[in-house]
């Protein structure tokens, strides 16, 4: 029975074949037009990949540019409080003691309203307050960097908890940022030091 | 060098953007992807737009592409899935709450439509309007382009008894619609 099958397979088989066969004799071909279409839209879509490629890579540019400025005001020493853009990113340094160093393990930043953690996820953008894991090994001379934004003028003051790893609080400390209109930010920006 | 081994290193070529290899694979790939398209659409514009659209994703998608001698199969996949993608959108805009796709009426006159096809080739498209394009598409796969079962169990992604069932009963079909002299 298996055999009759095997055999009744087969001759399907070979017939099916046989009617392709056929029609692939034939001489059916792809009008004459086909390609010089199919390439030229090719090319179109390899300019506008390239143009895509550069306005990307220039708005990458653009931000980290933006990103660096913004670190530099807070890094530069200066008596006032650092002075950062309203609605742009803005890097704060947190810096440890040495003794610091060995007793913290996490970092608590809370923000004031209206001060926004830098995120592409609404929901880390929306957030109060975030912990921070602090590896001293990692932040290479006791520093913690984290972004933030501001969406209006004002000085603003972000707590800082250092929290040591039973979750006690080891200190708390404050950094005061003045945020100013775009174009009128201070030049005599101040450190994002623990104050 | 055989074919394949060209076809390979074009197709290499044709990743890094290079125009002149573009230009060669599809030279060389259009009239077997057009027939295929042909025979799944059953209709000379619908399958001139598939053939088209077929090797501009094809060649965006090039770097998926993991087995380069598999290149047809993976295009004839292709335009299947594209088919099949523009008759759900067609169907969604002309009657939302169909579950039926529309296609060409089988009962179109394809007598004098292109140029070489012979009354087997009529006959046959008229034949396969009366399978699904899933169907259409292994049937043209194994019987017209020549994949194994193996093979075309891989570009399918099903396994290959599934394919040797499923044809069966596609072929068994096929044969009696043909032997009854299947008309328009």
């Amino acid at each position: 029975m298996a055999s009759q099958d095997k055999a009744e397979h087969q001759k399907i088989e070979s017939e099916m074949k046989a009617i392709f066969a056929a029609v692939k004799a034939t001489s059916i071909t792809a009008p004459p037009f086909l390609q010089s279409r199919i390439l030229a839209h090719w090319r179109e879509g390899q300019t506008l990949r390239r143009r895509l490629v550069f306005w990307r890579a220039l708005s990458f540019a653009s931000l980290g540019a933006l990103v660096v400025m913004g670190s530099l005001h807070v890094l530069r020493p200066a008596e006032t409080s650092p002075t950062a853009s309203v609605n742009q990113y803005y890097v704060i340094h947190v810096d440890f003691s040495e003794k610091d160093q060995q007793t913290v393990s996490q970092a608590e930043v809370e923000l004031p309203p209206g001060v926004h953690f830098a995120s592409s996820k609404t929901e880390v953008r929306n957030l109060h307050s975030l912990r921070l894991p602090v590896r001293v090994a990692a932040v290479g001379r006791g520093k913690l960097p984290f972004v933030v934004s501001s969406d209006h003028e004002g000085r603003e003051s972000i707590l800082v908890r250092l929290i040591g790893p039973s979750n006690e609080v080891i200190r708390e400390q404050t950094i005061t940022v003045q945020f100013a209109k775009s174009g009128s930010v201070d030049d005599k920006a101040g450190r994002g030091e623990i104050l | 060098m055989d074919k394949k081994d060209e076809l390979i290193i074009l197709i290499a070529k044709a990743r890094r953007g290079d125009e002149a290899a573009v230009a060669k694979v599809v030279e060389l790939g259009k009239d077997r992807l057009y027939r295929y398209c042909l025979m799944l659409t059953r209709r000379r514009e619908s399958a001139e737009d598939l053939c088209q659209e077929t090797f501009l994703r094809a060649l965006q998608k090039l770097n998926q592409l993991s087995e380069p001698g598999a290149f047809y199969g993976w295009l004839c996949q292709l335009a299947k899935n594209i088919y099949i993608d523009q008759l759900r959108l067609s169907s969604s805009k002309e009657t939302p709450t169909s579950a039926v796709v529309p296609e060409a009426p089988a009962r179109e006159p394809f007598v004098g439509e292109i140029t070489g096809e012979s009354d087997t080739g009529i006959l046959v498209r008229t034949i396969l309007s009366h399978f699904d394009p899933e169907d259409r598409h292994l049937l043209l796969l194994v019987d017209m382009e020549g994949h194994s079962y193996l093979e075309a169990s891989e570009i399918m992604k099903v396994s290959e008894n599934a394919v040797r069932s499923r044809l069966h009963r596609i072929r068994q079909e096929f044969l009696k619609r043909y032997k009854g002299g299947e008309t328009n």
